[in-house]
């Protein structure tokens, strides 16, 4: 290895970040940064603990941007299955938390496994339907339904609905892309909506309870609306320019819950108005838009169904967040992408933008 | 299938599910739109109702009142109370007996105020000892919180009660002078903002509207005569065993009251057993037909418009002196009366016959000017304007009525500050209560007449006129009795109550003060302003004279030795009074 090469080697790996991903990217962790600096009460180890994340994300990230797209093919049948045994672990020896198993413990670390699998669910699918000949058969329909039905019910069961529901639409996005017969999907909406009112005997109690609060936050304004009700609150106080950073009161004072978590866009939105979420929107639509882009310009089948893939995804977690913090969606544990604190899911969806990285910058696979 | 075929996924499919996401999206920004500008208001009032906090300040002091020599009249005294922030404090319980200890109240109490209490603050205890407040925060449990007020005091307590008034606990006035003087007196206490978080802390304090003290009150009483004055009615009241009394007396010249006293009266220091019925100042609200101390007014009125003069005389001999289908009396039948010797004998005809000589709209013009049948306008709550009927709707029995003070209604400061126009060259001054202000002034006779009647007026003070019983050794008295019979509310008059009063000045040629004194209903003794209000006057106005170093004037004095048995007897009876 020639050690005055450096430079070029340096130069060759930051030449796969995508300039326009990374921009968004950064925007999103300086509004992070800032937004958490203020929830935190000004508590700088949190804003230090975000930025270590980011940091290592971003590294994480920039592997696998150099990755070829073609390993992260081949990783794919591995780490779906490295998924699902997970899943089936932590359902045995997972961490109980509030009433779920959602976390496995491994030594002095803990993660969710649901987390791999939003990720190792689009890999497996872009893997499986890259290589099918005639996707408007049956068989490769149903082997797409198995591949997203068997850590759907395992997350559910965890139970952990909302994530299990963003991982099966991940999953369905992939099918729809691959060009999956829409009467499948039609289908499948049909018997969503006829099976609605027999499922609703199956969800647990806290989970009818936030249906039920969504449709009406102040028919329990202390108990299960109170989260809701105290958002809008924060969102609507901003007004047009927002009380102005540190200013924002409801999260200041601690009456909104989770305001650094799943909750962060209600303080973001009082502190910064109207004015702010549009900026952050247009941020995400950027990051969003050039996803599409990159799955459009891929030339390779594999590429394009994952780029896509993983862009609506985005695109989704980013909708369900924004929706139930604003209160037009149910409340489920869903984390604003790269804004809420937390290292977990931040970590996914840097790996997520590496792999669009990575589709882009290595355009000459051919399968 | 070919490569190309493969790799080229329908594009369609993307753009729906983008489309769909980015509809989504439109919701969150309409969503956004709605609750950031369309309801921003309401959200932000509602953020505020769960945050913001007023916290009462301790308020300055309420103005001081003080006499026209700076002795205080009203205080504010330091003292503590005590509230609690309910949220806090509740989940004390298991030391509220320790603290109900100390405050001598029981464990339920503690409860109980608890009960009636927002969330975020409510009073234990108010107006406490500062000391006992400083013990029981020294316990040292969370969320009992003092705040410094101030309690009202009178020093001299029911003598200036119903002139005074009162405050309520909120230190705001609500009686007398308390509240007609309200804006000055009052303190603004400000409010502290406070920011409280969701557990009920309270954070760092947003600016804070700034609190003013109460501006002082200086009044024109004078808080020995104001003692006297008392005592003597209290005194008189009680030997007569009458309803009420009240007494007024004024500087001669400036109009400014020096004394107004009311009895019965509540003593404002004792809210316990505090007694409404003696809030009122009588002297001001109260409104009774004068009966004789009219007399004078008439005589004014009749020389003035040139209807009689100083020494025309008149023929009362007679027991019943018709006027439509009324008989005018008097108490003892004389023969042919000058004008002092009608006011010395307080003749009822003489007054009549005076009245009737003399134009209905000139009687009517000089009371009016006199400031009868108007508010003297103290702007004090409750201050009565009486009752003067326009002349126009006189009769012949209520024009000959009203000279002897019949058919009109008045209050006692009215008497006053009507005698003060005939002490003062025939120039009414508005009467004042605060230092310093200057009433409206305006002519209300002729000096000339004046100066007629102030002799005229000594001469029912001397031996053998009804007021004899105002006379001071050493002074000359000026001055007039009056019992009217009290009307009963059906157009009659009660056969046995009667509103006794006498009004009068001295020195009579060179008045300093003026003191109107009435007392309403007596029921023992003898029943006539002479005997139960002229002392009154007699021992408030000795006071007086004496402060203000008035001299005696021997040579002019009034003999004051009674002259037949009876005379001893009323004198014995008024001249018991408190010594000063």
């Amino acid at each position: 290895m020639n050690p005055s090469n450096w430079p070029q080697r340096l130069a060759r790996i930051l030449s796969h970040i995508d300039p326009a991903l990374m921009t968004g990217i950064l925007l999103l962790m300086g509004i992070s940064l800032a937004v958490l600096y203020s929830a935190s009460q000004q508590n700088l180890h949190v804003v230090w603990a975000q930025l270590l994340r980011f940091t290592i994300g971003i590294c994480v990230m920039i592997a696998i941007a150099n990755t070829p797209p073609e390993r992260l093919r081949a990783w794919a049948p591995p780490l779906y299955a490295v998924g699902i045994v997970l899943l089936l672990l932590t359902l045995v020896i997972g961490e109980t938390s509030m009433g779920a198993k959602r976390w496995l413990g491994v030594g002095p670390l803990s993660f969710q496994p649901s987390e791999l699998v939003k990720l190792a669910l689009p890999l497996m699918l872009a893997y499986y339907y890259s290589q099918v000949d005639d996707v408007r058969l049956w068989r490769p329909t149903v082997i797409g339904f198995v591949l997203i039905g068997v850590p759907f019910l395992l997350i559910a069961k965890e139970p952990d609905l909302g994530t299990a529901v963003q991982i099966a639409a991940a999953g369905l996005f992939a099918m729809w892309l691959a060009g999956v017969r829409r009467r499948w999907f039609i289908a499948l909406i049909l018997l969503a909506a006829i099976s609605g009112p027999v499922l609703w005997h199956f969800l647990h109690g806290y989970q009818k309870e936030r249906i039920l609060t969504f449709l009406d936050p102040q028919r329990d304004p202390l108990g299960a609306g109170y989260h809701i009700i105290q958002s809008m609150i924060a969102i609507g106080s901003g007004g047009i320019f927002g009380k102005g950073w540190f200013h924002g009161t409801q999260v200041n004072l601690d009456f909104l819950p989770e305001a650094q978590t799943d909750f962060v866009f209600a303080g973001f939105a009082e502190e910064f108005g109207l004015v702010g979420v549009l900026l952050l929107m247009a941020v995400y639509l950027l990051i969003v838009l050039r996803g599409l882009v990159i799955a459009f310009e891929s030339r390779s089948r594999f590429g394009k169904l994952l780029a896509g893939t993983l862009s609506l995804t985005f695109f989704l977690y980013v909708f369900i967040n924004m929706g139930m913090t604003s209160g037009i969606l149910p409340v489920v544990g869903v984390p604003l992408p790269l804004i809420s604190y937390g290292g977990t899911a931040m970590l996914t969806f840097l790996v997520g933008l590496g792999i669009l990285m990575s589709i882009h910058s290595h355009p000459r696979l051919h399968d | 299938m070919n490569a190309l075929a493969q790799s080229s996924l329908p594009s369609w499919r993307p753009r729906l599910i983008f489309g769909v996401l980015g509809a989504g999206f439109c919701a969150i920004l309409y969503q956004s739109w709605q609750t950031q500008v369309e309801q921003s208001g309401f959200l932000r009032a509602q953020g505020q109702q769960r945050y913001q906090r007023q916290l009462p300040m301790p308020a300055p002091a309420r103005g001081e009142i003080f006499d026209r020599y700076g002795q205080p009249l009203a205080l504010s005294v330091p003292s503590s109370t005590l509230w609690v922030d309910p949220k806090v404090f509740a989940q004390q319980q298991a030391r509220w007996p320790e603290l109900a200890k100390v405050l001598g109240i029981s464990t339920a109490e503690i409860g109980k105020r608890l009960q009636h209490s927002g969330s975020a603050f409510a009073y234990l205890l108010r107006q406490v000892d500062p000391q006992l407040a400083a013990r029981a925060l020294a316990l040292g449990i969370p969320g009992l919180h003092e705040l410094q007020e101030y309690r009202r005091f009178y020093p001299s307590g029911q003598i200036t009660g119903p002139l005074l008034g009162f405050t309520n606990i909120e230190g705001a006035g609500s009686e007398g002078l308390e509240l007609a003087y309200d804006h000055v007196l009052r303190s603004q206490a400000g409010q502290r903002e406070v920011l409280r978080d969701n557990h009920g802390h309270l954070l760092s304090s947003a600016p804070e509207n700034v609190s003013h003290p109460g501006q002082p009150l200086t009044l024109t009483i004078d808080r020995r005569l104001q003692y006297a004055a008392y005592t003597a009615l209290a005194a008189a009241v009680q030997r007569f065993a009458a309803h009420s009394g009240s007494a007024v007396l004024l500087d001669a010249h400036s109009g400014a009251i020096l004394a107004m006293v009311n009895y019965p009266a509540s003593n404002p220091n004792d809210r316990e057993h505090y007694d409404p019925a003696g809030a009122t100042d009588r002297a001001i609200t109260h409104t009774f037909e004068p009966g004789s101390v009219m007399k004078p007014f008439a005589v004014a009125a009749a020389l003035d418009s040139g209807s009689i003069q100083a020494s025309s005389r008149f023929d009362v001999d007679t027991n019943c002196f018709r006027v439509a289908s009324y008989c005018i009396q008097d108490d003892a039948r004389h023969g042919t009366l000058d004008i002092a010797q009608i006011l010395k004998y307080s003749s009822n005809i003489g007054a009549a016959k005076i009245a009737l000589r003399t134009p209905a709209a000139d009687l009517y013009g000089l009371l009016s000017r006199a400031g009868f049948g108007q508010s003297v306008g103290l702007a004090l709550p409750g201050e009565s304007a009486g009752r003067l009927p326009a002349y126009q709707q006189w009769g012949p029995a209520a024009h000959a009525a009203i000279a002897y003070g019949y058919g009109i209604s008045v209050n006692t400061l009215q008497l006053a500050a009507a005698y003060a126009a005939i002490a003062n060259g025939g120039v009414y001054v508005q009467p004042h209560l605060l230092k310093g202000q200057q009433g409206e002034e305006r002519r209300v006779m002729a000096a000339s007449t004046a100066a007629e009647l102030r002799s005229w007026l000594a001469g029912v003070v001397a031996p053998g006129g009804t007021g004899f019983l105002a006379a001071i050794p050493g002074y000359t008295v000026a001055g007039k009795t009056g019992t009217a019979a009290m009307a009963n509310g059906k157009g009659g008059f009660h056969r046995h109550q009667v509103n006794t009063s006498f009004v009068g000045f001295a020195p009579a040629q060179n008045p300093r003060f003026v003191m109107a004194v009435t007392v309403r209903d007596p029921t023992q003794g003898w029943r006539y302003g002479g005997v139960v209000a002229a002392p009154i006057f007699r021992s408030t106005m000795s006071v007086a004279l004496r402060n203000a170093g008035v001299p005696p004037q021997a040579g002019s004095a009034q003999a004051i030795r009674p002259r037949s048995i009876a005379e001893q007897q009323r004198w014995a009876e008024g001249a018991g009074d408190v010594q000063h």
